[in-house]
């Protein structure tokens, strides 16, 4: 085994090992909505810190791999796919600590609601950034434009989550601050899903050398 | 083969070249003394008719007569020729044609005998068409004598020893070319015939042949390989079989084994890790290499991070205790799939915690009551009485809980293998519990039973059937409570009706573990075991049957059992089964 081979497979298993960070994260965060667990959400804050060592890690790697290897075509495409997948993912990190941040305000007062979209969507979204990078592992194009399509089924659980939310503070009223918070914490993993479409693009493009961003609706 | 050539090459180009080269040299000498014998054979000639010449007139004609009969009969020429090049006779020339004849100055041997007395040459005469051989030398009256002879004896003596040479020169190369042959073989048959044991041992042939050898060195040489080799063979089989016991050994095993080099790359995976992990662990491939799936990556990630140490890793709810061992510059991974041990050491102090604490609440009871009563003996009666009553309500829960601990116990040891031998008849079950439950004033009871006979144990039918309808009348707000009893094609169906509220759907499969209760609050309030269900889903498995709950028309819950019954010789004719006598 070269040199080479060996770099690509530590940006391999960095990249692995970031990806799962940010999913346990994003996990913990919803779980600890659910289970009221205060605890719990004050870690997913504790470990974005080491989301933003393994961002920079990753890019002083590919950076190091691009400085002393030169990679070609696809090869050069991966690596600068890696650079913009790093910056996705440590911002999903960002929006996990967001989430748990919110959950330990919500914690501190009974329950607005019972929850049943938001797991499913949270749950959706986790699969979403999953598949995303194993599609990149994969080089696997048709496993990231279907992932692209399922941002839509992401985007009807915020449209519906967010309905209900605005109906229950109308009803409920004096609750306004923590029905803002789930609506914070919808849109968190909203943006979540969309950072995954964004990482499917860049695969996209490091397939086929073509950039499909802003007009991923013709793929449809 | 190419060693013999190569030997034969060796020997006999030399000896060729240098075959070649004697032969040339000798020819060349032999030409060049007839030459020089021919030579001097003229000079001595040229003494004769110098004399001759010195006693008449060249130019006479008499002279000329007897120097043209002298070329008659001896083929030599005689020319005298003057200083100026003209040619004074000519022997060879007709008397007359002298004068027309050319300058001779500039003929070679003519110069020479001119400018330094005497000189000769050879070549091509054009007057007599044939090769030449002239030799000139001045006469004391400054005119040149010139004698010319055929060089037919050299041409014939040339012609001679060329016949010779080649038969003599062909003969030799022959015996050349078989003394090379000859020691080409002798020397690259010990040579070829290593080369050919060797080629063997390296093409990995079972059976190898070693060749005798005459000569002592090689056959010495050859003893020493034939003993390596067995050696090495006898090796190689050890370590095959070693090899092959190992490889049983690993398969066999029931965790995984992994041998990776310094970068991570498979040396050895046995069979388990395939199966455990759903990839193919290829050896010479990087174990990052073998699967795109983050959580597998991330999990070989943290085991290769080990450093001769033991670890417990996760992997999507499975748990593994890894071992790793560094070997030189190699890892050995021990892995081992413990999450039943896991999920059972969990199970195990969560019921060690549910056994003891529902032991403790009465125990806590009976003991608090009993310790007032006996530091205040001036209690009014009445109030002993309530006191009382509460010790005997406790030691009956107590009594109730260890009851349904050992009748648990009991079912687990029953085994799978039993049968009943005697049926029994579910309607007299049922006049029993409605006689029960009709003192007790709970709830209304409805029990309608089958009288057919079934081959159930009465004692397990009763238990059934007690513990649901004594969990319907605790936990049901509703004043009636329903059960039946049906038996169709060797199944027993055991229906128990409430009026609710539902349990909710994600508490169904729960309720039946070991002191899980719906609410805690509830079930303070009702004094359970938290044993009941438990025990009905035992004696479902028993009866290979089922245990659920669903909900009923009535917006209640639905408790049924299904149970198969075993009678003796019709479910298993085993005469080594367990009986239970109805």
């Amino acid at each position: 085994m070269d040199k080479v081979d060996k770099e690509y497979l530590q940006l391999k298993t960095l990249l692995a090992s970031m990806c799962q960070e940010v999913t346990s994260m994003l996990q913990d965060s919803t779980t600890a909505l659910f289970s009221r667990d205060s605890e719990l959400a004050q870690s997913v804050i504790a470990r974005d810190d080491n989301v933003d060592r393994l961002d920079t890690c990753i890019d002083e790697h590919c950076l190091k791999m691009l400085a002393l290897y030169e990679p070609k075509a696809i090869d050069l495409r991966f690596v600068v796919t890696a650079l913009r997948i790093i910056v996705d993912l440590e911002r999903v990190g960002d929006h996990c600590t967001n989430i748990a941040k919110e959950v330990i305000a919500l914690n501190q007062a009974p329950p607005v609601k019972p929850y049943i979209d938001l797991p499913k969507m949270a749950e959706h979204t986790i699969a979403m950034i999953e598949d995303a990078i194993t599609a990149y592992f994969n080089k696997d194009l048709a496993a990231a434009v279907e992932i692209i399509k399922r941002d839509d089924v992401v985007d009807q659980y915020d449209s519906k989550i967010n309905k209900e939310l605005i109906g229950y503070m109308n009803q409920e009223l004096g609750n306004e601050r923590n029905v803002v918070s789930l609506m914070f914490i919808t849109r968190s993993i909203e943006r979540i899903a969309d950072y995954a479409t964004n990482i499917c693009e860049m695969i996209y493009f490091m397939v086929s050398g073509e950039v499909i961003r802003h007009r991923t609706r013709s793929l449809e | 083969m190419r060693s013999f050539v190569k030997v034969f090459l060796v020997l006999f180009i030399p000896l060729f070249i240098a075959l070649t080269l004697t032969f040339y040299f000798a020819y060349d000498t032999t030409t060049a003394n007839a030459r020089q014998e021919l030579l001097q054979e003229m000079k001595n000639k040229w003494v004769i008719v110098a004399q001759l010449l010195h006693d008449n007139d060249p130019v006479a004609s008499s002279t000329y007569a007897r120097l043209a009969d002298i070329t008659r009969r001896t083929f030599l020429r005689i020319s005298v020729i003057d200083t100026s090049g003209r040619v004074l006779t000519d022997s060879l020339v007709g008397y007359d044609d002298i004068a027309a004849m050319e300058n001779h100055k500039g003929r070679p041997e003519v110069k020479a005998a001119i400018y330094y007395g005497e000189g000769f040459s050879s070549r091509y005469s054009s007057t007599v068409k044939m090769p030449m051989l002239y030799f000139a030398r001045k006469l004391d009256d400054n005119t040149v004598l010139r004698l010319a002879y055929p060089e037919t004896y050299v041409a014939a003596l040339q012609q001679k020893l060329t016949r010779h040479a080649m038969g003599g020169f062909a003969a030799l190369t022959l015996v050349v070319l078989l003394l090379a042959l000859y020691f080409a073989g002798k020397v690259s048959l010990p040579v070829q015939r290593l080369y050919y044991i060797a080629e063997a041992i390296e093409s990995g042939r079972e059976h190898v042949h070693f060749p005798r050898f005459k000569d002592k060195a090689m056959a010495r040489v050859a003893g020493l390989i034939y003993r390596i080799y067995t050696a090495l063979q006898r090796k190689n089989y050890e370590l095959e079989r070693d090899r092959k016991k190992l490889n049983h050994i690993f398969t066999t095993m029931d965790q995984g084994v992994l041998l990776l080099d310094g970068d991570n790359v498979i040396l050895h995976a046995n069979p388990w890790l395939e199966q455990e992990f759903g990839v193919t662990f290829t050896p010479g491939t990087n174990l990052f290499d073998i699967s795109n799936d983050i959580p597998l990556i991330n999990f070989f990630s943290t085991m290769a991070a080990q450093r001769d140490e033991y670890a417990r890793i996760t992997l999507k709810q499975r748990v593994f205790d890894c071992n790793v061992r560094q070997v030189e510059d190699q890892k050995l991974v021990l892995l081992r799939n413990v999450t039943r041990q896991v999920e059972y050491e969990v199970f195990k102090a969560e019921l060690t915690g549910n056994i003891s604490h529902e032991l403790k609440t009465p125990l806590a009871m009976i003991m608090g009551y009993a310790e007032t009563l006996r530091d205040n003996p001036a209690i009014s009666a009445q109030q002993r009485q309530h006191f009382l009553d509460n010790i005997y309500i406790s030691s009956q829960r107590l009594n109730n809980l260890i009851n349904d601990v050992i009748e648990l116990h009991k079912l687990e040891s029953v085994g799978d293998n039993f049968t009943v031998s005697h049926s029994v008849v579910p309607e007299d079950i049922a006049a029993e519990l409605r006689a029960f439950y009709a003192d007790s004033g709970a709830a209304k009871l409805t029990i309608t039973a089958t009288d057919t006979p079934v081959f159930i144990s009465a004692e397990h039918l009763r238990s059934v059937l007690t513990n649901l309808i004594d969990n319907a009348i605790k936990y049901s707000d509703s004043a009636v409570v329903s059960a039946s009893v049906s038996a169709d094609d060797g199944m027993v169906s055991i229906t128990v009706d409430d009026g609710g509220p539902p349990i909710e759907e994600s508490q169904r499969q729960r309720i039946f573990e070991r002191f899980y209760t719906c609410s805690r609050s509830r079930n303070k309030q009702h004094s359970g075991t938290g044993l009941g269900l438990s025990i009905v889903k035992h004696i479902a498995s028993l009866y290979r049957g089922s245990a659920g709950v669903e909900t009923n028309s009535a917006g209640g819950n639905r408790f049924y059992v299904k149970l198969c019954q075993r009678r003796r010789g019709k479910t298993s004719a085993k005469t080594s089964d367990r009986q239970i006598s109805a």
